[in-house]
């Protein structure tokens, strides 16, 4: 028969043609499951009776509870217009909810959802078709107004949608993931940015000329993502996924330089002393770029969070032991890479030229005791000094500012953010051991 | 698009539901599956490169976060009915340093009892009253000039009851003198009673227990109430206040209102309700096997073996990796998501898939069993998977959402100017990291393009145009005879992204979407083998279960009809297990399992079991 005039007179799965899978064997397997997920809750009482049951139980109960609702689901895709095996179905998941050790708590989410899902199908599968078109079309409108919802959340939103949005819809587009409001490029494509992160590690002490010692540290640039060491996929997926997480540590505060802060005040204040040869450190503001704009706070959970969670895998990837990580510190900048505009490009300005950056500095993190830890045992992650002068400022890289005769193999700015990163006057910065320490900028290429 | 022939004059609920759940040719859907399964297996392979980076205790979101962010996270809602919407609450500076110094306040009236704390804070009741604002300040601005040596603040605190200094002892130093705001001084100010010059100057002292010694955290600490609005001041006294007397009780609302700056007991929720084995599995080689579990899981989905029940456990596996690192995800996982809901929830096994297999081996054997022979209605089976309403309500659940995103996405880039005058273009062209940059004959190529001034303004501006333009009418005009035309521009937008930006994967699972508008018969005409496939003849005795069963496995595999059926008793085989897997076109590619020493053996004798007799 040909194929399409097959496709108009077949529309269903004639039992005559394929015989459906029996009901005893189907239930079979439904039991088989429901026994398992038992067996996990019977082993989920035992463990709450006994004080101190042995840990592998836990893991007993998980494959208990993990292999009733597979069987059982099988069962449910053999014969899903029967309510009976929907039910059994229901039975395994509520059992395995109960199954599965507390400290596994969002797999009990799951099996709570499973367990109405089930529910829902058993009342499906005995309802007439009317009846379930008329629960589908619920459930569609449902559903498609949620992600509609979710497309107009971002603000300005009007106050109903934020109120649906935030009463209704949260909790189920949270769990299946699909708060994304889709605005893409929107208002408009921002620049990229690339976390350097610079790793101080203390690795002993030298003596002086004058006898005494000074410490002696080791030196590294980490770029986050580096495109060929981040490219380790053929699609290049491994670095979009880096250039993601540099993504989530640039969200910033618009507002970060209210005139009614104090705040603004007095870091405006501790900048303008940084940017005076006063005989101290030496930063001056970028001469393009406005002060106000040299100045950007990260949001309260990139501060708070994001940070000290990238500086402790950084530490901790890059150090050998828990000593050397307690005597490793990470300074953390952020580089914006300016687009070009058309009138830089024709200028034949390299799009990649360390002028095209603009370094903000996220501070300087390290492990210190944690004072919730009575016993002064535990370290955290923390940021070492939240009154540096420099934080959250533009460490400036721009042109040199004397002329260099044809040829020269000098370069061509100033790098105050390799200066900064490494604590050392830019002047030093040409001076060995300085200058091999210096950051190289065509990693960033 | 549906494909079967609907009644003009229709009622509203007989569109819809004509709309929604029409049956369809579920080889779209199947292919869909396919080439996600097959994204899929390569996005989480990926993964493994990173394994630990990004999903390990010490990851680049540390466990530790990830758990907090789960159960803690707070929500706040604004009210409902009040018009004061932005419910009130304690806060804490954003900056660290003038965080710890509020804190150290917090903490220190935390730790006094409650009597004591309530009689502390009075000031800052007073203060939380002034509706105007200017009383606020003055005093703050007193309160900073006092430092902190009690003495100054006690010989000032005198000035202002008794309007003069205190009597200093022959021995003692002179207390620098601050006096009091010259407002308060203007004579009107009662000195006893309520709200009195005392009263005042009582708050203020036993205010000052409350206070850090170190004077720029002081100074912070009056900052930061300088900067509350009243309502945030009136939260933060309640706040301090409402202590609970547990001592575990208050260190944990303390360390929460640190971490997440609010107050635990406002939060309408806290922590979020989402799922992932990465919270719970953090042993590097628990979470290897886990992973590779999860890999042999999208690999059954791709082949689509056991597909519903392996569809539910991608989603699950898939929203492991989503929820656990928020942090590298981007629009290439919300889409591989939202695919994989809908293969989930449409019927994405009925072609296309080993489960497809199955069934005609079940049909035929059916038959075979009814009839001795393959009727006519098992053929029309075997010829094309039945029509499907889970294929076509699956179809139809992909098609509504991408307008969702499209439009979501077309209508949020006429906020930005640079999509009105055209710069959007450029820039996302000329973005070093995304795009081809890196390489020279690109750079030359955007050189050469922005040198001349008009072909710049001409691409860009087209190039704005054409993609606001699709995204804002493809919602509207897919359903039209535009469709075509849409598809196409849809797909060249996807594969310029793909190329030009590094998006590939991305692109990849918007062209997936794109998929579900396409004419039914379309993918199963492209996927139909040629007519000069090679033709086979296979005997059998459909009398013998055995020979039976070999019959049904061959047609079950023969998804061509390269194979032609004789059913005649005592019939021996005409064939063996290499030509089948040199000639059917399904068995071509894996010819190489013969390879596998005991394999020819063992499917000789399940597919031609009367020859080995």
């Amino acid at each position: 028969m040909d194929q399409d005039e097959s496709l108009n007179t077949l529309t269903d799965t004639s039992p005559h043609v394929l015989p459906p899978y029996p009901w005893s064997c189907v239930r079979k397997t439904a039991q088989v499951g429901l026994g398992l997920a038992g067996a996990a809750a019977a082993l989920g009482l035992l463990a709450n009776i006994v004080e101190s049951a042995p840990s592998f139980l836990n893991t007993v109960r998980l494959a208990l509870a993990a292999g009733g609702v597979l069987t059982t689901g099988i069962a449910v895709s053999k014969r899903p217009d029967l309510w009976r095996v929907w039910a059994l179905g229901a039975g395994t998941a509520l059992l395995a909810y109960f199954g599965t050790p507390v400290h596994w708590d969002s797999l009990r989410l799951v099996l709570g959802v499973l367990t109405t899902a089930a529910i829902a199908g058993a009342v499906l599968a005995v309802a007439t078709l009317r009846w379930r078109y008329i629960v589908a079309s619920v459930l569609i409108l449902f559903h498609f107004f949620g992600i509609f919802m979710a497309t107009v959340s971002p603000p300005p939103s009007p106050w109903l949608a934020e109120q649906i949005y935030h009463r209704l819809y949260s909790p189920y587009l949270q769990f299946v993931y699909l708060r994304n409001a889709y605005h893409f490029y929107s208002p408009q494509p921002g620049p990229a940015s690339i976390v350097v992160f610079m790793l101080k590690t203390e690795i002993g002490e030298e003596p002086l000329p004058d006898g005494t010692k000074r410490k002696r540290y080791e030196y590294r640039w980490i770029i986050l993502p580096q495109r060929y060491e981040g490219k380790r996929d053929p699609m290049g997926l491994t670095y979009i996924r880096r250039l993601s997480l540099t993504h989530h540590a640039s969200q910033g505060q618009s507002d970060a330089m209210m005139p009614q802060t104090f705040e603004r005040a007095e870091v405006h204040e501790r900048r303008k002393e940084l940017a005076m040869r006063l005989g101290g450190p030496y930063y001056p503001f970028h001469p393009v770029e406005p002060q106000y704009n040299q100045y950007r706070v990260p949001n309260p959970d990139v501060m708070r969070y994001v940070l000290p969670s990238y500086a402790q895998h950084v530490i901790l990837e890059n150090t050998p032991d828990a000593a050397t990580a307690a005597k490793t510190t990470v300074k953390i900048y952020r580089l914006e890479h300016e687009t070009l505009g058309v009138a830089e490009f024709n200028a034949g300005i390299d799009p990649y030229h360390p002028l095209t950056y603009r370094a903000f500095f996220l501070g300087e993190y390290g492990f210190r005791p944690d004072p919730t830890d009575s016993n002064r045992k535990r370290v955290r992650i923390e940021l070492l000094d939240p009154q540096e002068k420099m934080l959250y400022w533009l460490v400036p890289v721009i042109p040199r500012t004397t002329n260099l005769p044809p040829g020269s193999s000098r370069k061509d700015y100033e790098d105050y953010l390799s200066a900064h990163a490494l604590g050392v006057p830019l002047e030093d910065l040409e001076k060995e051991p300085h200058a091999s320490r210096t950051l190289n900028w065509s990693l960033l290429r | 698009m549906s494909t079967t022939q609907l009644p003009t004059g229709r009622t509203a609920w007989q569109r819809w539901t004509g709309f929604w759940f029409t049956p369809q040719d579920p080889v779209t859907l199947g292919f869909m599956r396919i080439i996600t399964g097959l994204l899929i297996l390569y996005i989480h392979l990926a993964y493994s490169l990173d394994f630990q980076a990004f999903f390990g205790n010490r990851g680049w979101w540390a466990h530790e976060y990830a758990e907090r962010e789960r159960k803690e996270l707070p929500a706040q809602i604004g009210d409902f009915w009040s018009w004061d919407e932005n419910k009130a609450g304690p806060r804490l500076p954003d900056a660290p340093h003038r965080r710890q110094a509020v804190l150290e306040f917090v903490k220190i009236s935390a730790e006094m009892p409650p009597a004591e704390r309530k009689h502390a804070l009075r000031l800052l009741d007073r203060l939380a009253k002034d509706e105007v604002g200017a009383y606020s300040q003055v005093t703050l601005n007193y309160l900073g000039r006092l430092g902190t040596l009690d003495r100054t603040w006690d010989a000032s605190l005198n000035y202002l009851v008794e309007e003069k200094w205190p009597e200093v002892g022959p021995n003692e130093p002179e207390p620098l003198r601050i006096y009091p705001p010259p407002e308060w001084m203007s004579g009107n100010w009662k000195k006893e009673g309520t709200d009195s010059r005392t009263e005042v100057a009582d708050e203020i002292r036993s205010f000052r227990k409350l206070l850090p010694k170190d004077p720029d955290s002081r100074k912070y600490v009056y900052h930061h109430f300088a900067e509350l609005n009243r309502s945030y001041r009136r939260a933060f006294v309640d706040f301090l206040e409402k202590m609970p007397s547990d001592p575990t009780e208050r260190a944990q609302i303390i360390a929460y209102l640190d971490y997440w700056n609010t107050d635990p007991r406002d939060a309408d929720t806290r922590g979020a309700p989402i799922f992932s084995v990465w919270f719970h599995i953090t042993d590097p080689t628990e979470m290897a096997v886990m992973h590779a579990a999860m890999l042999v899981v999208f690999f059954l989905f791709t082949i689509g073996f056991c597909t519903r029940v392996m569809a539910v456990l991608t989603w699950f596996a898939i929203l492991s990796y989503i929820q656990r690192s928020v942090h590298v995800l981007f629009g290439q996982d919300t889409m591989m998501n939202i695919l994989v809901i809908y293969l989930m929830i449409g019927n994405s096994g009925a072609a296309l898939s080993v489960d497809r297999l199955i069934a005609r081996y079940r049909a035929t054997k059916a038959s075979l069993a009814r009839s001795g022979t393959i009727d006519a209605a098992t053929r029309a089976f075997l010829a094309a998977a039945p029509l499907s309403s889970g294929a076509g309500f699956g179809i139809r659940l992909v098609q509504i959402h991408f307008c969702f995103i499209y439009l979501a996405s077309g209508l949020s880039k006429l906020k930005g100017s640079p999509w009105w005058n055209g710069t959007a273009f450029w820039d996302v062209m000329v973005n070093p990291e995304f795009t081809l940059m890196r390489y020279q004959w690109f750079e030359s190529l955007i050189r050469g393009w922005a040198s001349l001034k008009p072909l710049y303004y001409l691409i860009i501006t087209i190039s704005c145009w054409f993609t606001l333009a699709l995204e804002i009418s493809f919602a509207f005009l897919v359903w039209t005879r535009m469709r075509i035309v849409l598809l196409w521009a849809a797909i060249l937008l996807h594969a310029l992204i793909g190329v030009l930006m590094g998006l590939n994967l991305f692109e990849l699972m918007m062209m997936v979407m794109l998929l579900a508008y396409f004419p039914p018969g379309v993918i199963r005409d492209r996927l139909k083998g040629s007519p000069d496939l090679p033709k086979l003849a296979y005997s059998f005795d459909p009398a013998n279960p055995e020979s039976a069963r070999g019959a049904a496995l061959i047609e079950a595999v023969d998804v061509e009809g390269q194979v032609n059926m004789e059913p005649k008793k005592g019939a021996t085989p005409t064939s063996n297990v290499s030509t089948l897997f040199t000639n059917l076109r399904l068995l071509r590619p894996v010819r190489w399992v013969l390879w596998i020493p005991g394999m020819k053996a063992l499917l000789s004798s399940r597919l031609f079991p009367t020859a080995n007799k």
